[in-house]
C-alpha cells in the first residue's frame, strides 16, 4: 500500500481547491504523455481520481539551445 | 502575448563588458575569480520573456506557493565553457528539479539569470510546451555538452 501526495484544484476540474492530502495509489487512473520534437523531449505524468486530475508532473529534457552567431572584427576594409 | 527562445541581447553585450562568469578559475581577467552562481525562473505562458530581457524579474513569474519560491532554483554548472571546434558553449552539469510543485498557472519558459550581482543580468529564455504542475516534480534536464546541442553556445 503506498500513499502518494494529490490535490483538487478547481482548474482540474474538481469543484473547489482542496489542501493538499494523501491517498492510496491504486485508487488513481495513471497515465503518461511524451511530447518528443526538435524543442523537447517531455514525459508528463498523470494521475486522475474520478476522471479528473489530483497529481500532475512533467519531465522537461531540452534539446534546442541559444547561440550567438560568429562576431567578426575587421579594421579597415 | 508569449515567450521566446532566446539569448537575451543584454548576455551579449554584458559578456563583453565581463559580467558573467559562467565556470572556471582560470580567469585572470577578474579580482575574484570564482565562478558566478546563476539560477532559473519559470514564467506563465501569458508572460513575455525573450530576447529583449535585461535582467531577472518577477513579471509574469510564478506565483511563490505551492514550493515555488520566487527566483526559481539553483544552476549547477559543473563543467566550465570550453570549445568545441570553433564554437563555444557551456551546459550546466545537472538536472534542476522543482520538488512537490504545484505552479500557480500553466507556464512554458525558464529565464537563466546571473544571481550573483544584485542587477540579476538575463543570459536566455529557454521554452517547452506549456505545463500545469500539480502536487509533483518538474524537472528541467539540460541537452547534450557540446558545440551543437550544449544550453549556450557562441558559434
Amino acid at each position: 500500500m503506498a500513499l502518494i501526495p494529490i490535490i483538487k484544484l478547481k482548474r482540474n476540474g474538481w469543484p473547489e481547491d482542496e489542501p493538499m492530502a494523501e491517498i492510496e495509489e491504486s485508487l488513481l487512473e495513471y497515465s503518461e504523455t511524451l511530447i518528443d520534437n526538435e524543442v523537447e523531449h517531455t514525459v508528463v505524468r498523470e494521475w486522475r481520481l474520478d476522471g479528473k486530475i489530483v497529481k500532475r508532473g512533467a519531465h522537461v529534457t531540452l534539446k534546442k539551445n541559444v547561440a550567438a552567431e560568429a562576431m567578426a572584427a575587421m579594421f579597415g576594409g | 502575448m508569449a515567450n521566446s527562445q532566446a539569448m537575451t541581447s543584454a548576455f551579449k553585450r554584458d559578456i563583453l563588458k565581463g559580467f558573467h562568469n559562467l565556470g572556471g578559475t582560470d580567469n585572470p581577467a577578474r579580482t575574484v575569480n570564482t565562478s558566478d552562481a546563476y539560477k532559473l525562473a519559470l514564467y506563465l505562458a501569458s508572460a513575455s520573456r525573450g530576447a529583449g530581457d535585461t535582467v531577472y524579474n518577477t513579471t509574469g513569474e510564478l506565483a511563490a506557493t505551492g514550493n515555488y519560491a520566487a527566483g526559481g532554483n539553483a544552476v549547477t554548472l559543473g563543467t566550465p565553457p570550453t570549445l568545441d571546434g570553433t564554437t563555444a558553449h557551456v551546459t550546466p552539469s545537472a538536472s534542476v528539479t522543482w520538488t512537490n510543485l504545484t505552479s500557480s498557472g500553466a507556464f512554458d519558459a525558464a529565464l537563466l539569470y546571473n544571481n550573483s550581482h544584485a542587477t540579476k543580468y538575463a543570459v536566455s529564455v529557454h521554452t517547452f510546451a506549456s505545463q500545469s504542475i500539480t502536487a509533483a516534480d518538474f524537472t528541467l534536464t539540460m541537452p547534450t555538452s557540446n558545440g551543437t546541442t550544449g544550453l549556450i553556445r557562441i558559434a
